[in-house]
C-alpha cells in the first residue's frame, strides 16, 4: 500500500514535472518562432533561418550544461529534470522548424 | 560533458554566427566571451581575475589610440585635399585616372582606417565617374580590394596586422621592409588586371577626366590641418622607435592621442563620437574567447588537423597557410581568423620545430587580402558597395564574384609567390 501511494505521487509528480516544463519550452518557442517569422519571412533566407536555428539548439545544449555544472547532487536532481523537459520541448520544435525550412528549401530549388 | 566539447559547441555556434551574419559581430564576440568566461571559471580552467589578462589590453588601447589619431586626422579633409591636389597637378585623362584612384586607395588606407579610405575614395570616385555616365561599380569594388592591400603598409594599417605585431614584436621596419615591395607589385597586377579585363568591358572609361578647382576647398582650416599632421606624423616616427624608447607602443599612441586633442584645435568629442568602437569591443572579447578554447584544448585539437598540412614542408607551410587564411577570411572576419590562427600557428611550430616567422607573415598578409574574395568577406569592400548602391550603383554578389574576385585570387597567389621567394632569399 505505501509503495502504492509512493509510487502515484512520484508518477502525478513526473506528470506535473512534464506538463509544466513542456508548457514552458512551447511558450518559449513561440517567442523564438514569432522572431524567426519576422526576420525571415522572404524564403531567400531560409538557409539563415536553419542556421540560426542550428545556433538555437547549440544553446540549449549550453544553457543546460551551464546549470549542470553548478548544480549538482540529488537535491537538484528533480530541478535539472525540469530543465532537461523544457529544454528538450524547445529543442523539439526547433527541429521540426528546421525540417520545414530545410523542407521548404528543398522545394524551391526543385522549382 | 568535459571542458574540450563545450567549448567545441560554443566555437561551433560563434563560428555559426559570424558566418550568417545573424548577429552584429560585436554581439557574437561578447556572447563568445560570456559562455566562455563562464564555463572557464567553472571547469576550473581559469580564474575571474585572469580574464583580464585574456583581454590583451595593449592591443586593444593601441587600436582605440590609432583610430582616435586617424579620425583627427580625416576630420581635417586631409586625403580629400591631397587627392584633389594631385589630380590638379597631373590633370590625368582615361585609365590613367583610375590607376591613380586606384594607388590613392592603397595609400590611404596604408595611413588611414581602411572605412575612412573608402568613404573618401567612393566619393571622389563617383564624382569622377557619374558626371561623364561611366560605371563605377567595378572601380569601386577594385578600391575595396586595394585598401585590403594598403593595410599591409604598417602594423598601425589594418587589424590583423597589428595583432600579429604587438603579440610577436614585429616592428614597423619590418612591415616596411617585408610589405612595400609586395604592395607595389600587387598595384601593379591589379593595374594590369584592369586594363587587360575590367577596361575592356567599359568603353567609355576613355572619356575620363578630373576638373579640379580649388583643391583646398576641402579643408575647413589649415591651421588645423597642419597641426594635425605634424602630430600624426610624430605619431608614426614615434611607433616605429617606441622599442627603442622602452615605451610600449600604445603608451606611444595615447601620448599623441593626449597631443592631438590638446593642440590640434580640433574638438575630441566630435572625434570621439566618430570612432569604430565595434573594432576594440570586437578584439577585446575574441581574444578572450581563444583564450578560453586555447585553455580548453579545442585549439590544439584544430591545429592537429591543420598540422599536417603546414609542417609537410618548410617552404609550403607559409604558403598553405597564406591561402587557408585568405579563404578563411573571405568568410569570417578576418580579425578573428587572426585570433584563432595564431595560437595555432604558435603550437604547430613548436611541435614541428618550423619556423613561425614566415608562418606570420602568411597570416597577416592572407588574412588581409583574403577579406576580398567575397563582397561581405572585408570591410572596406562592404563599405565600398554600400556606398555605391546608395548613389543607385548596385554591386551585386554575381558581379563582383565576376569582376572583381579573380583579381583578388590574383592577389592571393602573387603574394604567395612572393612568400615563397623570400624564404629562398633567406629574408625570412
Amino acid at each position: 500500500m505505501m509503495v502504492s501511494s509512493n509510487f502515484t505521487v512520484g508518477a502525478w509528480l513526473f506528470v506535473m514535472i512534464f506538463c509544466v516544463a513542456f508548457d514552458l519550452g512551447f511558450t518559449v518557442y513561440k517567442y523564438v518562432k514569432k522572431r524567426f517569422d519576422e526576420i525571415y519571412s522572404a524564403e531567400s533566407v531560409l538557409p539563415k533561418r536553419i542556421i540560426h536555428g542550428v545556433v538555437y539548439l547549440i544553446f540549449l545544449v549550453l544553457a543546460y550544461e551551464a546549470i549542470r555544472v553548478r548544480v549538482e547532487g540529488e537535491l537538484f536532481a528533480g530541478l535539472l529534470f525540469l530543465v532537461y523537459i523544457a529544454f528538450s520541448a524547445v529543442a523539439f520544435f526547433i527541429v521540426v522548424d528546421i525540417v520545414v525550412s530545410l523542407r521548404k528549401l528543398r522545394r524551391k530549388r526543385i522549382a | 560533458m568535459t571542458p574540450i566539447e563545450t567549448f567545441s559547441l560554443i566555437f561551433l555556434a560563434t563560428i555559426l554566427l559570424l558566418v550568417s551574419e545573424i548577429e552584429h559581430k560585436v554581439v557574437v564576440a561578447l556572447l563568445a566571451a560570456v559562455f566562455s568566461v563562464y564555463f572557464g571559471v567553472s571547469y576550473g580552467l581559469y580564474e575571474i581575475e585572469d580574464v583580464y589578462h585574456m583581454m590583451d589590453i595593449e592591443t586593444v588601447l593601441f587600436i582605440v589610440a590609432s583610430l582616435i589619431l586617424f579620425e583627427s586626422l580625416n576630420e581635417t579633409g586631409f586625403f580629400k585635399f591631397l587627392s584633389l591636389l594631385v589630380f590638379k597637378k597631373l590633370r590625368l585623362k582615361g585609365l590613367f585616372v583610375v590607376y591613380l584612384l586606384l594607388a590613392f586607395a592603397t595609400l590611404f588606407s596604408g595611413i588611414a582606417e581602411n572605412t575612412i579610405t573608402m568613404i573618401i575614395m567612393t566619393e571622389i570616385t563617383l564624382s569622377i565617374f557619374t558626371p561623364r555616365k561611366v560605371d563605377p561599380r567595378a572601380t569601386v569594388a577594385m578600391e575595396g580590394v586595394m585598401s585590403n592591400v594598403g593595410g599591409l603598409l604598417l602594423p598601425i594599417s589594418s587589424i590583423p596586422g597589428l595583432i600579429v605585431a604587438t603579440r610577436k614584436n614585429i616592428g614597423a621596419e619590418e612591415f616596411l621592409v617585408i610589405d612595400t615591395p609586395l604592395i607595389f607589385i600587387l598595384l601593379g597586377v591589379t593595374i594590369l588586371y584592369y586594363r587587360f579585363v575590367l577596361a575592356k568591358q567599359e568603353a567609355r572609361i576613355e572619356e575620363l577626366q578630373v576638373i579640379v578647382d580649388d583643391p583646398w576647398k576641402a579643408v575647413e582650416n589649415k591651421s588645423v590641418l597642419a597641426r594635425s599632421l605634424l602630430i600624426f606624423s610624430l605619431f608614426i616616427v614615434g611607433v616605429l622607435v617606441s622599442d627603442k624608447l622602452g615605451f610600449t607602443p600604445s603608451y606611444v599612441a595615447f601620448f599623441f592621442v593626449t597631443l592631438m586633442f590638446m593642440f590640434s584645435g580640433e574638438n575630441p568629442r566630435r572625434i570621439l563620437s566618430k570612432i569604430s568602437w565595434d573594432v576594440p569591443f570586437f578584439v577585446a572579447c575574441f581574444s578572450i574567447f581563444v583564450e578560453s578554447l586555447d585553455r580548453a584544448g579545442v585549439l590544439a585539437l584544430v591545429g592537429s588537423y591543420l598540422e599536417p598540412l603546414i609542417s609537410a614542408s618548410a617552404f609550403l607551410g607559409p604558403f598553405v597557410l597564406l591561402l587557408i587564411s585568405g579563404v578563411f577570411s573571405s568568410v569570417i572576419a578576418n580579425v578573428s581568423v587572426v585570433l584563432l590562427l595564431l595560437p595555432i600557428v604558435d603550437r604547430i611550430s613548436s611541435i614541428s620545430g618550423l619556423n613561425p616567422h614566415p608562418l606570420y607573415w602568411s597570416m597577416i598578409i592572407g588574412s588581409n587580402i583574403g577579406g576580398g574574395l567575397t563582397l561581405y568577406g572585408s570591410v572596406p569592400v562592404l563599405m565600398a558597395a554600400s556606398l555605391a548602391e546608395k548613389e543607385g550603383h548596385k554591386i551585386s554578389f554575381g558581379l563582383y564574384a565576376k569582376k572583381v574576385a579573380p583579381a583578388v585570387f590574383l592577389q592571393l597567389l602573387v603574394s604567395d609567390f612572393y612568400i615563397l621567394l623570400l624564404e629562398i632569399l633567406g629574408v625570412l
